[in-house]
């Protein structure tokens, strides 16, 4: 995808998420609200805000539909896009398993499969980073911070 | 005047040792995250922003400050060195102190982009301290009316200087608005674009957007285009012939420096438009018998770098007296203050004295703490450099969620994280800015309450009272005209032909 194709997409993702929240603002429930639908009404500001949004986007559609094609040495390969992708999926188990689990079974493998992912050449080297850094953020949040960070599946009060 | 000679004079007792010390944690980490390419002093104040939420007022912005002020000196070494700048503010530097480095004056070229930071910190403070407490008392005594338009040229500002298409600024800066306008209604209590949820209730938290859209979609776009490893085998120590070379160059200083705090003041402009112009002025003052622009010329390199550390002071001073953050770094602290439960303004003068005096006494020790941690520790800097970078953002992912799970130990907030982390990813490849999101999300919640106010106290006719506000009706114009600025632009563009 060119960079005007993908600025392109993105105007238009922009405006149907706008009109999307646009359709939202008719369910601010005004109960509440004297002013009803005047300019301080609860309804009024975001649907301004949208409505310039939108035009912002048509102004970017009709920009980047006429502008002359630039060119970018930027193109994603396939390998790069299924690693960003891979990396998406490695926060979405991390983000899933960081209370149920705990922060020492966690954070290693989530910082060693992060370097392998950033094209660590050696595995050795990325799973001592991810050891140590780990054990020394367990130091700075416990000791330095007073923060207790979670226990999940090792719940031994003593090593926090 | 007496009251800006007191602060002057008294600067050194009013922090205590605990503040110091994260002052001088913060320049340290800020040359560290400056000088590494690819990280930078927006991300590294981004990472610590979550930290600060446990710390008094004065040692988060010792901490923030120190970042941004060693972070914006940092990019220097790299550009030096490695021929890369560090930051975006760095590449005029690069100009005149690569050539040096390359020449075997490396130790020269830091030495003296090292002063000339500290100088130019310096001075910005001192016109910080003198001109920031005269603007806020001119403006507490704006109206709703001054605020939400003021609040709104700051918008502008920023979208219509953001570098590349305007609109592209201006939309992120609504989209900021938006964002911010998640939550209750402040004024009706009606909830808004929550869908339901108890977590939306409360609006979003400023530390999972900031993290999200810096951090992660950085590390997301690293992943797929990740950075050349760099040489970085030059041996650099401080040098006593820059010293020299310094005293005989004072006009140099203090020009960059006063352009820097110009530049810094009119929102949106920021270090790199600062940097270019003093080294274009430095060009236009050319001493006879020095070497030429470009080919290792000492005033290009100090003109660079005094101009892009005076930014900072500069831009602070709309942030603290107006609230209005003068580039996304002071965005960004403008943050770290609303964490604390302060509000940046005119009335933080009238609350927070003592956290006013605070940041100015941080700004100018910040300043000179550059000195003695840019030249004693720059050969530990300079292996810091050498890093794989796979290390760095690894550690920076592992950094950047714990720090933003730890300030509400909300599992929400890691799922809000890599929301806006993927929005970000996206919204880069789509070549959007994303920092205008940032002033658009801390302008937000002042620009709807003062728009709001001006709507019931104009009582429906808010044309007939705008006309009665002549300092709104100003700003009004000046709104006008930079809309009109990048339109301008491109009829100009246009009649010469050049390719928009």
């Amino acid at each position: 995808m060119t960079l005007r194709q993908r600025e392109i997409t993105g105007a238009i993702a922009i405006m149907v998420i706008v009109s999307f929240y646009l359709h939202l603002t008719t369910q601010i429930d005004l109960a509440f609200s004297s002013e009803l639908e005047t300019i301080a009404g609860p309804r009024a500001y975001p649907r301004i805000i949208l409505v310039i949004m939108g035009a912002l986007c048509v102004l970017l559609l009709i920009q980047s539909w006429f502008a002359q094609p630039k060119e970018t040495s930027e193109e994603t390969g396939e390998k790069s896009l299924v690693s960003v992708v891979l990396a998406i999926l490695m926060l979405c188990i991390f983000a899933s398993a960081f209370e149920p689990v705990g922060y020492i079974f966690t954070v290693p493998p989530l910082v060693f499969a992060a370097a392998l992912l950033n094209r660590a050449r050696n595995w050795k080297s990325a799973a001592l980073t991810a050891l140590i850094s780990t054990a020394c953020l367990l130091i700075i949040f416990r000791y330095g911070l007073n923060i207790v960070l979670p226990e999940g599946l090792l719940g031994i009060d003593w090593i926090f | 005047m007496a009251e800006f000679f007191d602060t002057i004079t008294g600067i050194l007792g009013l922090l205590t040792w605990t503040q110091l010390c994260f002052l001088i944690i913060g320049v340290a980490a800020g040359v560290i995250v400056g000088a590494l390419p690819g990280v930078g002093p927006l991300l590294g104040v981004v990472m610590a922003i979550p930290f600060t939420f446990y710390m008094d007022p004065i040692s988060s912005m010792a901490l923030l400050m120190g970042i941004y002020q060693g972070g914006s000196y940092g990019g220097a070494l790299s550009a030096t060195i490695i021929g890369i700048p560090g930051t975006p503010m760095a590449a005029a530097t690069l100009l005149d102190g690569h050539p040096m480095a390359l020449g075997g004056r490396a130790s020269f070229a830091v030495t003296l982009s090292t002063i000339a930071s500290s100088f130019g910190g310096v001075l910005s403070g001192i016109v910080l301290i003198a001109v920031a407490p005269a603007l806020a008392s001119i403006a507490i005594k704006f109206g709703p009316s001054e605020v939400a338009a003021f609040a709104f040229l700051g918008l502008t500002t920023i979208g219509a200087l953001s570098g590349g298409s305007a609109a592209k600024g201006w939309l992120m800066g609504f989209l900021g608005l938006l964002i911010a306008s998640v939550g209750l209604d402040p004024v009706s209590g009606a909830s808004r674009f929550t869908f339901g949820s108890v977590y939306l209730g409360s609006g979003i938290s400023l530390i999972p957007l900031l993290v999200g859209l810096f951090s992660i979609s950085e590390i997301l776009r690293q992943i797929e285009r990740p950075m050349r490893v760099h040489d970085t085998s030059s041996n650099v120590s401080a040098s006593m012939e820059a010293f020299r070379t310094v005293i005989t160059r004072p006009i140099n200083y203090i020009r960059s420096s006063l352009m820097g705090v110009f530049i810094g003041i009119l929102p949106g402009i920021g270090g790199v438009t600062a940097s270019f112009l003093s080294y274009r002025a430095a060009m236009v003052f050319k001493k006879k018998g020095d070497p030429k622009f470009g080919k290792g010329n000492p005033d290009g390199v100090i003109s660079s770098e005094a101009a892009n550390s005076a930014v900072a002071g500069g831009a602070l001073i709309p942030m603290l007296a107006m609230s209005i953050p003068g580039d996304p770094i002071v965005a960004v602290l403008m943050g770290g203050l609303m964490i604390q439960g302060i509000q940046p303004g005119a009335t933080m003068f009238l609350n927070y004295p003592d956290v006013i005096d605070g940041i100015f006494a941080v700004f100018v020790l910040g300043a000179l703490f550059i000195l003695p941690i840019g030249l004693f520790f720059v050969r530990i800097i300079v292996v810091l450099m050498r890093l794989p970078q796979w290390a760095i953002m690894s550690v920076v992912l592992m950094i950047s969620v714990i720090g933003t799970y730890t300030v509400a130990r909300e599992i929400m907030d890691l799922w809000m994280l890599l929301f806006f982390g993927v929005a970000g990813y996206l919204l880069r490849k789509a070549d959007y800015p994303l920092s205008p999101i940032v002033v658009g999300f801390v302008l937000g919640p002042i620009f709807e309450n003062n728009f709001r106010r001006t709507g019931l106290v104009s009582q429906g006719d808010i044309v007939g009272y705008v006309a009665d506000r002549p300092i709104t009706l100003a700003v009004l114009v000046v709104i006008v005209l930079f809309l009109a600025f990048p339109l301008f632009n491109a009829l100009k563009r246009k009649k010469t032909n050049i390719p928009i």
